[in-house]
């Protein structure tokens, strides 16, 4: 649903032109539209809205500004009047920038715009105050019991209040625009008699309900104005019921003590109404003859005087009060008399007419009221202090004068019958109150607040001439305040000088250099110090109303206050302390102690001066006088400290020094042992050790090293003179091995296999570390160690040719497979052949004895038929053309497997090399045919091999068995890397035999995975193997490369592509060269 | 019945060539086939189906001898399975352990050849029940006692283990004495002549290579059958052990020597492999038998009736099958019938292990003695000339220190 809000989306430029007679209207002006989307807007509102709203309705501002209850109302009117094109009455609240809701009322006038939209135009105007007033008074007159009528000027109903429509039994509709007067039976008398607005009559008349039961209804009537016009309200209840109130004034209706009288022209009574024996006691004809100054008038002389006056100059005269009867008495009646002089149509005086009235008892009511009033007068005026009563309405009733004078000494404005307010006012203009900082304004609405709670609280005014009043107002029984001021300008005076005198103490006291602190017989501080504050850790104020003992030990169960008395109710203090039974002594104590300070919780040493206050014979309290005992305590303890300390130090320094004895003892001990077991460890060391210095000076050796360097004592020799290291450019001194590195650069330098030399000539395999002792490059020395590893070698090499003999055992298995096939089918062949041989020898020896028979022929034919027929059957029975096709090939197949075997036997010896210590000439064609022939076994199934020999390959001067023994490792090794490749096998190893300059090359190329960058080089390291267990001891390469580069000069390496397969190539030098290790 | 067919494996032409000519003097009694791979003669088996023995080399390329007769024994069960090579690579001929039952070294002479050849097919002959015949020649090991497997499995990863102690462990099972006795029957392993006792196996072989093939190969295997077995196989273990005693002792009491007398308790303890054999297969039905074995139907006319052959023929055929001595081999099939064993069982194993069984107690867990031990056929005793001692060895079943004697 679309709210209706007011955008100016589009302000029409008419609004500019209009503005500055829009500006001022007091109704808005609006254009709406409907559009066909069913979306409103407001393309026009005038700026009253704004203004009424107290901001700015924005061109964008689609603030929600109807009443959430009104919006459907609202809408429906609109819609309402869209659908039909009839004018729309609307009526809604808006809600204003502070929040009050205003009631709009208008109309708008709807059309149909050529493009479908509706457009309206029209006002709402500002309905608030009426609404607001309409609604007070229908609030106000919703008076219980009361029945309300209001009144048009012809005296129709226009309203009429629950309790007018309850007593009559109309609805309101029903009461709604009937004559009021239709209500009653045969009417009322008219009701506009009384015609002054504000003035008030009263009447009664027998009405007659809708149930045409009669009511007698008893109404006062008030014409009020409203605008222009008149209305007459009329207000009343049922007549037959009590009273709706006391209050409610006697009728006058009621009074029946009224009578006539007449004189004559003498003046005496010629007529009296019988009302009159009623109020006199007497009969009127007892009164007749009698003027009014003989029944008792001349009592009243100063109304004798006016009722002589006016008879005389025969003028009207009005309510005579006078009394009859004795002054006092029981009889006594007080009357008033109104009368008019009659006379004659001639003009002749014949007499005064008029009426009397008993007003014995509003005269008495009157008199006692005076009496009282002059009473609460008397008392008012008695009263020393200030005192005034105002009435319900707030209007100064009677004040004495001291209550004038406080305000207004000259009289001016404190004067019955002026408002409280006002007085308010005319004493802030006259500059009477003192308000301090406060704005009047807010003073004002305090000060009316406090008047109009009136609930007898003191407060205090001040004047600005100094003095001070207490106010009390107090309400009164139905209504009206008492105001009481009591001048306590002497009292505040006395205050402040006690004030300013305890200020001045507690400036002197604060700048005392002890705590001191007051306080009363419950032990409570009734006053603190500063410095009492200080030392207890607290604010003075803080500690005020406290109990000390509990402020000096809060960790002290709490106390409960000391008892009044010292003489005590024998209700003892949980404990004791020396200031407790202080505070309860009469006399003057002193008591040092300890007490918690509050601030951080230290326990501080005081003393305590505690005096009482004597009061009455007995201890009112006590003073306390203490201070911070800290500083004399340390002050005295110093002293003594001082001593002490002096003796502590002397003793201290000389146990300081007694220690520093024995440590020193203890650390020349530690060192000589740790020296001793250095020494002791380095002797017993099997490693050589050599400490030099920078310059290259042995400064320590131990017996390892003298012994391996077979030299004596070297201490201060320089390490060349010990000992050289090796290498394959020659023996380098000190300057130029890598030991001087060691110095320069601190970094340790390690060599597993290095030879060192001494100047005796010996050469020693050893293992050594150089290791920089000490900080700083100049100073700097180093610790040489090495071990011996000759023996480790030739562990090696003993290594090396175990494992030659394991590589041959493990050959074996694989030979004696190479022997056992051929050995197989030669056995099997020479069976077939001796079998084969056997049928054929069979046959030659029956073919012989055939031959022998026919030799004999004719002699025997039976015989030479059995012998044709044995012939016949073994040659039937000897499948001869096999025996013939296959006995040859037999034979050749068996040959073939000895010469396989012979080869065998020969490549063994030829590869094992029995017997040679010494290098030799050696074709490695035949080497390696020999190395190819005895592993057969190994790589047959792996692999094809393709040899690709050099023909004229010179012999090379080498240990053939070794070179053999590399050669296997390498085909080995090949084959474990293409069966390990995972590609289909056979794979291929490549032999191939090469020269180059004086070095011959042999390189044994599989089609394994080759061999990764990465662990090339570590192949060769003697504990590096890729191979799972089982396949070998991974020393293989180690091994081949020891006996290639060391003992033949050569050398060994790995390379091939990584993925296609491993090359490793041997370099031995044709003509050998000669090693030191030629002899071992 | 056709002619048995034999079929050669031998990548070495000149090898098979040798084979073909030396075989060619059997042409007359077996259809003899030879390839030089083993894919060839697996195709020519596929097309013209199962011989009756395979003799393969096995090194060869691509498909080795061990690939071979594992896919003939998993194919055609019935095949007997044979390597012949001049290979000597331990991890390979360990792989043959399983799918051979008998492993030949080159060079190997025809006549060793042939009659490796020929004895199964003896045996054959008689195991006539081609059901039977095949699960038993498709068997790769026996079953274990569960308890004395998890010891020996134990012992041998211990650090501890010796020849000694694994053999102690080994002389308790019947399935793992005959594993281990069976390889010293290869060629490989064989020291000249088989071995009779596990300690002898194992000295042969070795401590490392038994470690290999138990924890390795899985050369023994674990009981696995019904728990209700377990029982009749924990008997039939105490009843060999006690036979194998009985017999060794009867062998001394004739006057045998302390080799034969050993051989005599190997035989004791192998002779009821057969019914291991059942027991593994059959053991529900074997139990009901049990209880039917009275003088008029004995164990072995039930063992035959109901499972198509007697203990003794079954464990005779697997013992030949696994190269077993041809004499123990007869002792075991001939126990009950001594004389109806060719030669008319002149061999000093049949009389000993018949007059054991005959004297003895009852076998497994049957109430009644009769029909549960063969009857002793005193006739037979005399004509093997074994007659003499029956006395003593009645005194020395009786007595109660024989019992333990080993």
């Amino acid at each position: 649903m679309t709210v209706p809000v007011f955008p100016v989306s589009d302000p029409a430029p008419s609004l500019h032109r209009l503005a500055g007679v829009f500006d001022d209207l007091a109704c808005v002006l609006f254009r709406r539209e409907l559009g066909p989307d069913g979306r409103l807007t407001y393309p026009m509102v005038s700026p009253t809205l704004s203004r009424l709203v107290g901001h700015l309705v924005l061109q964008e501002g689609t603030s929600d500004l109807v009443h959430p209850a009104d919006r459907p109302g609202l809408q429906e009117a609109i819609e309402t009047s869209a659908r039909h094109l009839t004018l729309c009455r609307e009526q809604f609240r808006v809600v204003t920038a502070n929040g009050e809701t205003r009631w709009l009322r208008g109309a708008s006038e709807p059309q149909r715009l050529p493009d479908g939209r509706i457009a309206w135009e029209g006002a709402w105007i500002d309905i608030s105050a009426w609404m607001r007033a309409d609604y007070e008074f229908k609030t106000l007159s919703e008076h219980p019991e009361e029945a309300l009528f209001v009144l048009d000027q012809a005296d129709q109903i226009i309203w009429g209040n629950t309790e007018a429509q309850h007593l009559f039994g109309h609805s309101l509709e029903g009461l709604r625009g009937r004559p009021f007067a239709s209500l009653f039976r045969g009417g009322l008398p008219d009701l506009s008699a009384c015609s002054l607005p504000g003035t008030e009559r009263s009447g009664e008349g027998l009405a007659e309900r809708e149930d045409a039961a009669p009511l007698l209804f008893r109404y006062s009537v008030r014409d009020v104005a409203v605008g222009d016009h008149g209305t007459r309200i009329v207000a009343g209840h049922d007549a037959q019921r009590a009273a709706p109130s006391d209050d409610a004034p006697p009728s006058p209706f009621s009074s029946d003590s009224d009578w006539f009288w007449e004189t004559d022209a003498r003046d005496c009574l010629t007529f009296a109404s019988e009302q009159i024996g009623g109020v006199l006691g007497v009969k009127p004809s007892a009164l007749v003859g009698h003027s009014w100054f003989e029944i008792g008038l001349d009592d009243t002389p100063e109304f004798a005087l006016i009722l002589r006056t006016c008879i005389e100059a025969r003028i009207r005269f009005r309510d005579l009060v006078f009394s009859v009867g004795p002054p006092g008495g029981r009889d006594r009646r007080t009357l008033r008399l109104s009368g008019l002089p009659i006379f004659t149509p001639d003009g002749f005086y014949c007499g005064y007419r008029g009426i009397g009235t008993d007003i014995t008892r509003e005269v008495m009511a009157e008199h006692r009221a005076q009496r009282a009033h002059q009473q609460l007068v008397d008392a008012i005026e008695s009263f020393t202090g200030a005192i005034a009563v105002y009435d319900p309405d707030d209007r100064l009733f009677i004040c004495n004068p001291a209550y004038s004078q406080s305000f207004d000494p000259m009289g001016v404005f404190v004067k019955p019958g002026a408002s409280f307010e006002q007085i308010l006012h005319e004493c802030h203009h006259r500059h009477v109150f003192d308000l301090g900082a406060v704005d009047f304004e807010t003073w004002l609405a305090d000060r009316l607040r406090r008047h109009h709670k009136a609930d007898g609280e003191a407060f205090i005014v001040k004047l600005t001439d100094g003095r001070w009043m207490l106010s009390r107002e107090c309400a009164m029984h139905g209504g009206g305040v008492v105001s009481i001021r009591t001048d306590i300008t002497e009292l505040k005076q006395r205050e402040q000088d006690l004030d300013d005198l305890r200020r001045r103490y507690e400036v002197i006291l604060d700048s005392a250099g002890e705590g001191i602190v007051g306080l009363d017989a419950a032990g409570r501080v009734n006053f603190a110090n500063r410095m009492a504050g200080t030392i207890l850790g607290r604010t003075p104020d803080a500690m005020t109303g406290m109990v000390f003992h509990d402020l000096i030990n809060p960790d002290a169960p709490a106390s409960s206050p000391l008892p009044t008395s010292a003489f005590g109710s024998g209700r003892e203090p949980p404990f004791s302390t020396p200031l407790r039974e202080a505070c309860h002594s009469t006399v003057t104590a002193q008591v040092s102690t300890e007490i918690r300070r509050a601030s951080d919780g230290c326990l501080i040493p005081v003393d305590f001066f505690v005096a009482p206050v004597a009061k009455d014979n007995g201890r009112a309290g006590n003073v306390l006088v203490f201070r911070d005992a800290t500083e004399r305590l340390r002050f005295e303890r110093s002293r003594e400290e001082q001593q002490r300390e002096l003796e502590r130090q002397v003793s201290v320094r000389t146990a300081e020094l007694k220690g520093e004895i024995i440590v020193r003892r203890r650390v020349e001990g530690a060192l000589r042992q740790s020296r001793e077991r250095l020494k002791a460890m380095t002797d017993s060391l099997f490693e050589g050790v050599l400490v030099m210095d920078s310059q290259g000076q042995i400064s320590f050796a131990n017996p390892s090293a003298r012994q391996l360097l077979a030299c004596g004592e070297v201490e201060g020799h320089p390490l060349d003179s010990v000992l050289g290291i090796r290498t394959l450019q020659g023996d380098l001194p000190f300057v130029d091995s890598p030991l001087r590195r060691v110095l320069e650069t601190g970094v340790t330098v390690r060599d597993d296999d290095a030879v060192f030399t001494t100047p005796a000539g010996a050469v020693l395999d050893v293992a050594y570390a150089c290791s920089p002792l000490g900080e700083d490059g100049a100073r700097r020395s180093a610790v040489l160690s090495f071990r011996d590893i000759q023996s480790l070698k030739r562990a090696q090499r003993e290594l090396f040719q175990a494992s030659r003999l394991s590589s041959v055992g493990q050959l074996a298995a694989g030979i004696a497979h190479e022997i056992n096939t051929p050995v197989q089918y030669i056995g099997d062949n020479l069976r077939f052949i001796d079998e084969a041989l056997g049928t054929v020898f069979t046959a030659i020896e029956e073919a012989r004895t055939l031959s022998q028979a026919l030799a004999q022929a004719g002699t025997n034919g039976a015989a030479l038929e059995a012998a044709r027929e044995a012939l016949s059957s073994t040659i039937d029975r000897s499948n001869f053309s096999f025996l013939g096709a296959e006995v040859p090939v037999a034979v050749r197949e068996s040959l073939d497997g000895v010469e396989q075997i012979a080869r065998i036997v020969l490549s063994m010896k030829d590869f094992s090399h029995p017997g040679t210590s010494t290098k030799t000439m050696t074709d490695l064609n035949r080497a390696l045919e020999s190395t190819l022939t005895v592993s057969r076994n190994v790589w047959k199934h792996a692999a094809t091999i393709v040899r690709a020999f050099q023909a004229d390959l010179p012999p090379v001067l080498c240990h053939a068995g070794e070179m053999n023994q590399v050669f296997l490792n390498l085909i080995v090794n090949a084959v474990h890397a293409i069966e390990a490749s995972g590609k289909p096998l056979p794979g291929t190893i490549t032999v191939t035999t090469s020269t180059d300059g004086p070095f011959v090359e042999v390189r044994v190329t599989d089609t394994g995975t080759g061999i990764p960058e990465e662990i090339r080089e570590r192949l060769f390291d003697p504990f590096f193997t890729t191979k799972e267990v089982g396949k070998g001891t991974g020393q293989g390469l180690a091994i081949c490369r020891d006996v290639v580069a060391t003992k033949h000069g050569g050398t060994l390496e790995a390379g091939g592509e990584p993925g296609q397969g491993a090359v490793f190539t041997v370099r031995l030098p044709v003509d050998g060269t000669p090693t030191d290790h030629e002899d071992s | 019945m056709d002619r048995p067919r034999v079929l050669f494996v031998d990548d070495e032409p000149h090898v098979l060539r040798g084979l073909m000519r030396s075989m060619s003097s059997m042409a007359g009694q077996w259809d003899t086939f030879f390839f030089a791979s083993g894919p060839e003669a697996l195709a020519w088996i596929d097309a013209n189906g199962p011989v009756d023995v395979i003799v393969s080399d096995m090194r060869m390329p691509g498909m080795d001898g061990a690939q071979v007769l594992e896919t003939v024994r998993r194919d055609h069960p019935a095949t007997v399975r044979v390597i012949l090579s001049g290979y000597a690579e331990e991890s390979a001929i360990l792989r043959t352990v399983g799918p051979a039952h008998l492993y030949l070294a080159k060079p190997c002479t025809p006549a060793a050849l042939q009659q490796a050849i020929a004895r199964p097919l003896a045996l054959r002959e008689r195991m006539t029940d081609p059901g039977l015949r095949s699960a038993l020649t498709g068997l790769s090991n026996l079953p274990s006692l569960p308890a004395v497997y998890g010891e020996i499995e134990a012992e041998l990863r211990s650090p501890l283990a010796s020849a000694r102690s694994v053999a102690a462990i080994i002389a308790r099972d019947l399935a793992m004495t005959a594993e281990l006795l069976r390889l010293t029957n290869s060629a490989y392993f064989s020291l000249g002549t088989p071995a009779a006792t596990p300690l002898q196996a194992l000295r042969a072989v070795g401590l490392e290579t038994v470690q290999t093939l138990v924890l390795g190969i899985g050369l023994f295997r674990q009981f696995s059958g019904r728990p209700g077995d377990l029982p009749m196989l924990e008997a039939l273990t105490r009843f060999s052990l006690d036979l194998a005693g009985r017999c060794e002792a009867l062998a001394l009491a004739s006057g045998a020597p302390a080799e034969l007398a050993k051989v005599a308790h190997c035989t004791g303890m192998l002779s009821h492999i057969g019914t291991l054999v059942l027991i593994d297969a059959h053991g529900a039905a074997y139990r009901t038998i049990l209880p039917r074995v009275d003088v008029k139907n004995p164990l072995d006319r039930l063992e035959q009736e109901t499972f198509g052959a007697a203990h003794g023929l079954i464990g005779a055929y697997l013992l030949g099958l696994w190269g077993f001595a041809p004499s123990l081999v007869e002792a075991v099939a001939h126990a009950w019938h001594p004389r109806e064993a060719p030669a008319g069982g002149d061999n000093p194993l049949l009389g000993v292990l018949h007059g054991a069984l005959a004297l003895g107690p009852a076998p497994l867990l049957a109430s009644t003695v009769e029909g549960t031990r063969p009857a002793l056929d005193r006739a037979y005793l005399a004509r093997v000339g074994l007659d003499s001692h029956v006395p003593a060895w009645q005194a020395l079943i009786s007595s109660p220190c024989s019992k333990g004697t080993r």
